[in-house]
């Protein structure tokens, strides 16, 4: 039978996809085309009304890729801890305020001994370290202290530790620091901006998106082609077989914690010097970020957490002028949080292992 | 049978209709409301919620404290009883207004409450105390809803010594066209009470005027990237951006202002919740040449400065703004009210009429305050009005100091 036979006598692919599919599936559908023709009516209004010039979009979007990396090193955090205990550590975004306030007092000190005056370039990577150093032996604290008692347990106790950490940090970091918001230095040459291509772009969003993207790559290398990360990758497909080839569990635990903990302390330092003002409680809200972006990724993806963050960064910064400003709503950056929240409420519906999609064991498949 | 249950019903009727006018009478007191009683040696009970907590810890532990220094120049006492004050934390926020308020209303012996800080917490916190037949006299909570001549009988009980929005939205407008001559204007409020209305009256004053309102926007007070919400208002060139939002808002935007382009010639003018030492540290450089409008201390009664020194021998640091000088008055309106209608039995023991002393607090007239001469309206606005325009001068946190920095630049 020649091909164009067989097409004849089989069903076209619409008339298959009629036949097999359920109401669910109708319904799911309509959501899609929903959403879609809802994006898209709004995004040729937000074109059309010409509040924004390409100059401001073109803004938008680069501050949008500056917080989505710092999204993206939080999500890590997150991600990495799933992939290897199956459990989301709620007190990331706690480490992240942190390291934060470690390269605050960094900032401080190195300003008394008059190292910042001296040499200004050197601060910045003094404040970053004290800030991995701090998230990291945090971190490592709390895996010790609120999740090695539950290694072996199967239930819901260490999430819900893990949100007694993330109070116990705050309101720790409250008692020890106070609630005023905290102004972070600049270190003089970071003050300034930079003209590139007819944008204005201000000093600290590129050192941070730089940073970002450093210490990503940094860490990418340390799990593909390192001896540390071939070990994390085998606990991480499965626990009890690296223990029986003779892999230390424990240690890589550690370690997985610490790099963790390192990641969000450097996001805590980039965050500050992009917004130049910490408090105790911004863990939160920027935990819960992270852990959005993570899911928006694929949990337990290294590279989903990198795409989700940034992604979610995107869709932030552009949403509210792209799409609701379509609409004509009045003050449509009140809505903001809308947008990024939407976008994964929809990513759960439509596909539920995330974008990249969690990198699942045959066993556990 | 029939007959019976007929009675019943007509009896339960008869009662139903009666209960709201029963009035409670415990000793020399009859009153609508109940009466509470406090015995001989026993202190009088006032409550008072402010922000104890959160970004605006300092205003109100400093409301509290004025309203203590009040308690201590009144003599500690009333009536031969002394006074206690029960202070709670409303944050700056409506379930910090509700946790406060059910916390106070819950205790019986509480003859009125000082305070909230601020109109959300107020919002919520004025009718759970006054369903309890507990009065409230705010410190620092503004929104003009909260006296309006139409708002929900909840609010019947509550009253305030700091001026009504509408008079800083009115002097703002005033300033900013009349004096500065600025004919464009955009606002931005946090969608918190306080700040919607007085931007709504602001914007309404300011047109009346002849000026054009270009932009009106709203942030939230998590909000870290105002950036785009100012690239919006840059399209629209306004000349002035009205926004009484609190620090933290204001120190992103004023640091992020300047990275829009378009914006560096527009003046900013902030509300008075940013009178104060934090607001420079949120700022940073950028607070030199910043204006708010906040009442003005100098514009207070000739006590005031008597009052800092007071308060600093007390506390052992100057009181910041014109804060404790309303907590000062709310206790002063609250302590003359229950010294007008309570009642001493031949025991000792003190009666207060709830619904006497709201009468009583309601009717204050010419009292003497520290922050000018009290006035009550029927609506419950007691405030002397006396604002000023203020500009910061120096980006050094420890120059905070009413009157160089912020220096006074209007009236």
């Amino acid at each position: 039978m020649s091909d164009a036979a067989r097409s004849a006598t089989e069903p076209g692919a619409l008339a298959e996809w009629l036949r097999r599919s359920t109401w669910v599936d109708h319904i799911l559908l309509a959501i899609r085309i929903g959403v879609a023709a809802l994006v898209l009516v709004g995004l040729a209004g937000g074109l059309t009304a010409g509040t924004y010039s390409a100059a401001d979009f073109a803004s938008f979007a680069l501050f949008g890729l500056t917080i989505g990396s710092i999204y993206a090193l939080i999500a890590l955090g997150y991600t990495m801890v799933y992939g290897i205990l199956r459990m989301i550590n709620f007190a990331h975004g706690d480490v992240m305020m942190v390291g934060s306030f470690a390269g605050l007092f960094a900032a401080g000190a190195l300003n008394d001994v008059g190292i910042v005056s001296a040499w200004p370039l050197l601060a910045l990577p003094l404040v970053l370290a004290a800030g991995m150093a701090a998230g990291a032996l945090v971190s490592i604290a709390i895996e010790r202290i609120a999740y090695r008692p539950f290694l072996h347990v199967r239930s819901l106790a260490p999430l819900i530790c893990a949100i007694g950490m993330s109070f116990i940090l705050q309101y720790a970091a409250r008692g020890l620091f106070g609630t005023r918001n905290r102004a972070y230095p600049g270190f003089g040459w970071m003050e300034g901006t930079i003209g590139a291509f007819g944008l204005t772009i201000p000093i600290p969003q590129v050192v941070a998106f730089a940073a970002a993207l450093i210490v990503l790559a940094g860490l990418l290398a340390v799990v593909k082609l390192s001896r540390l990360g071939k070990a994390m990758r085998a606990v991480a497909e499965d626990r009890d077989a690296a223990a029986l080839v003779g892999i230390d569990v424990s240690a890589v635990i550690v370690a997985t914690f610490a790099i963790g903990g390192a990641m969000a302390g450097v996001a805590g330092v980039l965050y500050a010097l992009v917004f130049k003002q910490i408090t105790v409680f911004m863990g939160f809200f920027l935990g819960v970020k992270g852990f959005a972006a993570a899911i928006l990724g694929g949990i337990g993806n290294l590279g989903g957490a990198l795409l989700g963050g940034l992604v979610l960064g995107l869709a932030e910064a552009l949403g509210p002028a792209l799409i609701l400003e379509g609409y004509g709503l009045p003050a449509p950056y009140q809505l903001k949080d809308v947008i990024g929240y939407g976008m994964l409420v929809m990513i759960l519906i439509f596909r539920p292992q995330g974008l990249l999609g969690e990198r699942l064991a045959a066993k556990r498949a | 049978m029939k007959k019976l249950l007929l009675s019943a019903a007509s009896l339960a009727a008869v009662l139903l209709a009666t209960a709201p006018i029963r009035a409670e009478t415990l000793g020399p007191v009859t009153d609508p409301l109940g009466v509470v009683k406090i015995a001989k040696g026993q202190p009088v009970l006032i409550g008072g919620y402010s922000s104890q907590s959160g970004g605006d810890t300092n205003q109100g532990i400093d409301e509290l404290r004025g309203a203590e220094v009040a308690i201590k120049d009144f003599g500690g006492a009333v009536l031969g009883h002394p006074v206690k004050l029960l202070g709670e934390d409303a944050q700056c926020t409506a379930e910090g207004g509700q946790t406060a308020a059910t916390k106070l209303a819950g205790n019986k012996q509480i003859l009125a409450v000082l305070g909230p800080s601020c109109s959300s917490g107020a919002r919520v916190g004025a009718p759970i105390l006054w369903r309890a037949g507990i009065p409230s006299v705010a410190i620092g909570a503004t929104a003009p809803a909260l006296t309006a001549p139409d708002r929900p009988d909840g609010f019947k009980g509550f009253q305030r010594v700091v001026p009504n929005d509408l008079k800083s939205a009115k002097f703002t407008a005033d300033y900013a066209y009349d004096v500065l001559g600025l004919k464009t204007a955009a606002t931005i409020h946090d969608g918190s009470p306080y700040t919607e209305q007085l931007v709504r009256a602001f914007e309404k004053d300011f047109a009346a005027k002849g000026g054009t309102i270009v932009a009106s926007e709203a942030i939230s007070p998590s909000d870290t990237d105002l950036r785009p919400v100012l690239t919006r208002i840059a399209t629209k060139k306004p000349a002035l951006i009205f926004t009484p939002v609190f620090t933290s808002s204001v120190g992103f935007l004023m640091r992020q202002k300047d990275e829009v382009s378009g914006l560096a010639d527009t003046k900013v003018i902030g509300g008075e919740g940013v009178f104060s030492a934090n607001v420079i540290e949120a700022v940073g450089p950028k607070i030199v040449g910043f204006t708010i409008v906040g009442p003005s201390t100098d514009l207070f009664s000739k006590r005031f400065p008597d009052f800092v020194k007071a308060f600093a021998a007390e506390y052992g640091e100057a009181p910041i703004g014109g804060f404790s000088a309303y907590g000062y008055d709310a206790a002063l309106l609250t302590l003359t009210a229950i010294k007008a209608v309570g009642q001493t039995d031949a025991e000792g023991n003190l009666y207060v009429g709830r619904q006497a002393l709201h009468d009583a607090l309601m009717a204050t007239k010419g009292l003497d305050g520290l922050t000018g001469t009290l006035t009550c309206d029927a609506n419950g606005d007691c405030g002397a009005a006396t604002y000023a325009i203020w500009e910061f001068t120096s980006d050094d946190t420890s120059s905070f100091a009413p009157g160089k920095n912020p220096k006074r630049i209007y009236p």
